[in-house]
Formats: C-alpha cells, sequence, structure tokens
C-alpha cells in the first residue's frame, strides 16, 4: 500500500504539491486526473524520489521512502513509466528490456524478457529494432515492459495514452486491465477522462497541487460540478 | 545476454554486420604483426606510439563514448603510471613486473580519488574539474623536484627483459606492445558488452532513467572512471619504457587533449574508434610535420574543425554512413 501524508513539493520557489494526500492500497488501480500543470507528473515524481517533498512524508508498505535515493527507492519495488517514454534509443527492445531486468524486492522475478514479450507480442515482433525506430505505441508498451522488468510491485504510469490513436489506446487499456490482474498495484495520471474512468479503481481530481475530489469512477460519473469545474467534461 | 543482443551490439561496433566487424579487427591485428617487417625502425616507433596512445584512447572511450562523461584529464593517469613505473625500478630498484603492476595500481588509485571530486559534475562542468585535476597533478610532478626530476624530466627508465627477449629492440619492444593492446582490446570488449556495459549506454543516454530503474548510477560511473584512469596508467607505464624519459609534461593537458581528439576522431562510442583516432592523430601529424615542418599544427587544427562540423560521430561513424549510402545504390 502507498500511503503519502500531507507532502508539500517546490521547484525551487514555486510551491507545486500543497498539503496533499491520498492512498492506494495493494492491488488496486488509482487514476490521478487534471488538467496540464496542476502537478500530477510531480506528484509521481514526489513518490519516485526525482523531486523529494519538503515536507510530509510518504510510506510504501510501512517502510518511509521519503526523501531517500531514487535508485533506492526503485529497489523497494517502485517503478516509474515517464511520460514521453524515455526509451534508450542507442538500443534494441530486447536491450532495453535486458538493461532494466532486476529480481523483485522479495527476490522474486516473475516478469522476465520472454514474458514480457508474451504480453506484448509487439515487442517480440520488433525485438531487433532500436529504440528510436517504433511508434508511439510500441515506445509505451516498451516503456511499461521496461518498468516491469524490475518486478516491481507499484507502477506508476505518467499519462500512459498521451499522444496514442484511439485504437492503440483501446489496447493499452486491455493490457493494464491483464496486469492489474497479475497482483501489481498501479498509480496513473491521465488526461483521458474515459480512460481513467474504466481501468481504475478510484479516481482523485487535482487541481493548483492539490486532491479536490476523490470517490469511485461511478459517482464521478455522477458528478456534473466536478466534472465541468476542473476537468472540462 | 542472448546471442541476438550480442549480434545487435556487434552490428554497432564498427562497419557493417558481425562477420565484417570481427574480419576487420583480425586484418588489422594481421596487419600490425607483420607490418614491423616492411618499414624503416623510425617508423615502428611511430607504431609502437600509435598502440600506446591507442590504449590511452580506449580507457577514456569507455568513460567518454559509453558513458558519456568527457574528460579533459587523463594525462594525470598516464604521467603517474609513467612516473610510478620509473620511480619504483629506477630510484628504489624494484624488479620490472612489481613496478608496472605497481605503478598501475597507483593511476588506478588516484583515479578513484578524483573520481569522487570529478563525478560531482557533469557535463561541460564534469571536463573543467577533469581538467583542473590533471594540472594539480602536473603542479606536483612539477615541482616535487626529489622524486620526479621536475622541469628537467625524469631520465634513464631502461626496458625490462621478458622472458628470453631482450626489449631493447624497437621491433621486440613493439611486439611488447602491441600484446598489451590485444589485451586491452579484449577486455574492453568483454566491458562493453557485459551487463555492466549496457547499464553505462543507458547512463550516456539518460541517467536519471536508469536511476528510476534501480541503478546506482554514480557508482557505475565511478568504476568506469576508476576503469579509463587504470588504462590511462596502462599507456603511460608503456611510454615510459619506450622513450626511456619521463617528463612533467606527461601530466598536463596536452596529452589529456590529444586523446580526447582521438577518441572523437575516431568515433566515440565504438570499438575501433579509438584505434582508428589514434593512427589517424599521430600518423597525419608525422606526415605533416616532415613535409610543413612549420604549420602542420595547423592543417592538424584544420583538420579537427572540418570533422567537428561535417562528422561529429567521428571517422568510424563517416565510413559508415558512406557504407550505408552505397549499399543503398
Amino acid at each position: 500500500m502507498l500511503d503519502i501524508q500531507d507532502i508539500n513539493t517546490y521547484y525551487g520557489e514555486s510551491h507545486i504539491l500543497q498539503g496533499l494526500s491520498l492512498q492506494v492500497p495493494e492491488g488496486t488501480v488509482a487514476a490521478i486526473l487534471g488538467r496540464n500543470g496542476v502537478g500530477k507528473t510531480t506528484l509521481l515524481h514526489s513518490v519516485n524520489g526525482f523531486v523529494p517533498p519538503r515536507q510530509g512524508s510518504i510510506y510504501y508498505n510501512g517502510v518511509e521512502i521519503t526523501k531517500r535515493p531514487v535508485h533506492e527507492i526503485a529497489k523497494q519495488g517502485i517503478a516509474l513509466v515517464p511520460q514521453g517514454r524515455r526509451i534508450f534509443s542507442s538500443l534494441n527492445v530486447r536491450e532495453n528490456l535486458e538493461v532494466a531486468l532486476k529480481k523483485g524486492k522479495d527476490g522474486g522475478q516473475s516478469w522476465d524478457v520472454e514474458r514480457i514479450m508474451d504480453f506484448f507480442p509487439r515487442l517480440r515482433e520488433r525485438a531487433h529494432h532500436m529504440g528510436n525506430k517504433l511508434s508511439g505505441g510500441e515506445q509505451q508498451m516498451l516503456a511499461t515492459g521496461r518498468a516491469l522488468a524490475g518486478n516491481p510491485s507499484l507502477l506508476l504510469l505518467d499519462e500512459p495514452t498521451e499522444g496514442l490513436a484511439p485504437i492503440i489506446v483501446k489496447e493499452l487499456e486491455g493490457l493494464l486491465l491483464e496486469l492489474k490482474k497479475t497482483g501489481v498495484t498501479i498509480l496513473l495520471t491521465e488526461q483521458r477522462f474515459g480512460f481513467a474512468l474504466r481501468v481504475a479503481d478510484h479516481i482523485y481530481v487535482m487541481a493548483q497541487g492539490q486532491i479536490v475530489h476523490d470517490s469511485a469512477p461511478a459517482e464521478l460519473w455522477q458528478n456534473e460540478e466536478i466534472k465541468k469545474t476542473y476537468l472540462g467534461v | 545476454m542472448s546471442t541476438s543482443t550480442r549480434v545487435a551490439a556487434k552490428n554497432r561496433m564498427g562497419i557493417g554486420s558481425l562477420a565484417t566487424g570481427t574480419y576487420a579487427m583480425l586484418g588489422v591485428l594481421v596487419l600490425f604483426v607483420i607490418l614491423p617487417h616492411f618499414i624503416p625502425g623510425y617508423y615502428v616507433g611511430v607504431l609502437t606510439r600509435v598502440i600506446i596512445f591507442a590504449i590511452f584512447a580506449i580507457g577514456l572511450n569507455l568513460l567518454m563514448g559509453y558513458t558519456g562523461l568527457p574528460s579533459l584529464g587523463q594525462g594525470a593517469y598516464f604521467g603517474t603510471g609513467a612516473f610510478g613505473v620509473g620511480v619504483m625500478t629506477v630510484t628504489y630498484n624494484v624488479p620490472h613486473p612489481i613496478g608496472m603492476v605497481g605503478a598501475v595500481v597507483i593511476a588506478g588509485l588516484m583515479a578513484a580519488v578524483y573520481g569522487l571530486v570529478a563525478l560531482r559534475a557533469r557535463g561541460a562542468y564534469f571536463l573543467l574539474i577533469t581538467m583542473a585535476l590533471t594540472l594539480s597533478t602536473w603542479a606536483i610532478a612539477f615541482t616535487w623536484r626529489s622524486l620526479t626530476g621536475g622541469e628537467d624530466g625524469f631520465p634513464g627508465v631502461t626496458r625490462p627483459g621478458f622472458l628470453p627477449w631482450s626489449l631493447t629492440s624497437e621491433v621486440n619492444y613493439y611486439y611488447f606492445t602491441l600484446f598489451f593492446l590485444v589485451a586491452a582490446v579484449v577486455a574492453f570488449v568483454l566491458i562493453v558488452r557485459s551487463p555492466f556495459g549496457l547499464a553505462l549506454q543507458g547512463i550516456r543516454e539518460n541517467e536519471q532513467r536508469m536511476r528510476s530503474l534501480g541503478y546506482n548510477t554514480w557508482l557505475y560511473m565511478y568504476i568506469a572512471f576508476i576503469m579509463a584512469g587504470v588504462f590511462g596508467g596502462v599507456a603511460g607505464v608503456l611510454n615510459a619504457y619506450s622513450v626511456g624519459a619521463i617528463s612533467p609534461e606527461w601530466t598536463n593537458i596536452l596529452p589529456s587533449a590529444e586523446v580526447l581528439l582521438m577518441v572523437i576522431l575516431g568515433g566515440p562510442g565504438t570499438i575501433i574508434g579509438p584505434l582508428v583516432g589514434a593512427g589517424a592523430i599521430i600518423g597525419a601529424s608525422e606526415i605533416l610535420n616532415i613535409h610543413f615542418p612549420e604549420r602542420w599544427i595547423m592543417f592538424l587544427g584544420g583538420g579537427y574543425i572540418v570533422f567537428m562540423l561535417f562528422a561529429r560521430d567521428g571517422m568510424v561513424g563517416l565510413v559508415r554512413r558512406l557504407l550505408r549510402r552505397w549499399s543503398k545504390r
């Protein structure tokens, strides 16, 4: 379980996250919705250690991970799939996965290159293509596969559907629901309202560095005011 | 690592496919083995210099071409390796094998200390710090007259015997250095093809990403930094024996810049690049020096500028692009 307690994160003097708290229970999918610039990426980067919060605490499975070095947080079983994917362009698809191979925190290695390629068959087809020769959807799959190669128990997905064609978004949706069945916990940020509602168990709506609403997807669907004020739907 | 990955890695090593890459390497080796029998003695000495600087450049290539850390301070380890073996074997009469190993260990230890300072920065700042460190090393070598001879230099380094062979002859010493070059290339290939080497390339592309994948990237860079220092130390030892005297200038910026240009000109991030760079720069300076004794540095400078403008991936990259264009026809 990921437990974020009242964190305040800054970029220099800009106060980005302003006393934000949320919980993601084990094995569930939580989605953060909100417009550009509300601090969604900063939230994920606070968790994985890129931008440690100045105040507040983050616990993962009871262990405090606030302000720990990035690679140590990763070793706790937390993997980030970044916005824009950030594939290693000078490595081919297989090497991109191999470089990320690590045993999980419990010593288990249920994800290896073969299983990842079984899960994303397109990656097997493209195994020897260089990282910079992939389509957007393939890059997203590779970035997700690369995160899985570390056998994480918590996946942080930063706008996974950004820039993808609707048909690919549909494919990704199926894959995420499959992934959820494997027991991995997922915290994702999204701008696509429908996608988030279909994959998540719980939705958080963010505005100006704070959580302004949280509920089950169905409940948010009914709440016209929140949808209109914060999401522009 | 699987076979398919090795093939893919090899495709990028030099020119073309797995087979051509390996054949090109073997061809170069055969050429190096037979060449001394066909050229005048003076040029055997030049080739020895090429080999020594190739070993030096291979080390920097690991740091710069594969890890993305451009150092302008490799002279520190080159000079320290040289002074190490000189002081031990001449001043203290230590047996040659112990002196050689000891000197390389000292160069490696120096890199281990300097790395703690230099790796606090990246990019141009890393380059400036490594430059400052090599300048400090030069200042120590220059002023510590009782140990290094200061500006008079350190004379009287004699070559060891090697089993039944005397290394006093230029040709025998040439083969001695060639042995180290082959060992250096093999070690280098093993390093860059290993998971460790793959991780270095990941760091070169995106250090933050590697950290978020659970890598202690600092440690990887630190190890690569020490490895580059060790290669520099080996080259320094060989150069001390080759020349027979050591100058404090070896720890200065000039050899650091020379080896940096060899890597840039040859093709950073490729296996054969440093060899090509060392051969091209030493070869060109020899030829230009004969025909244009006063202006050769100008021509060399012009060549660097042309490469910086039109072939930033070096000679290996240039040949590769030309081959690709040619094969498309």
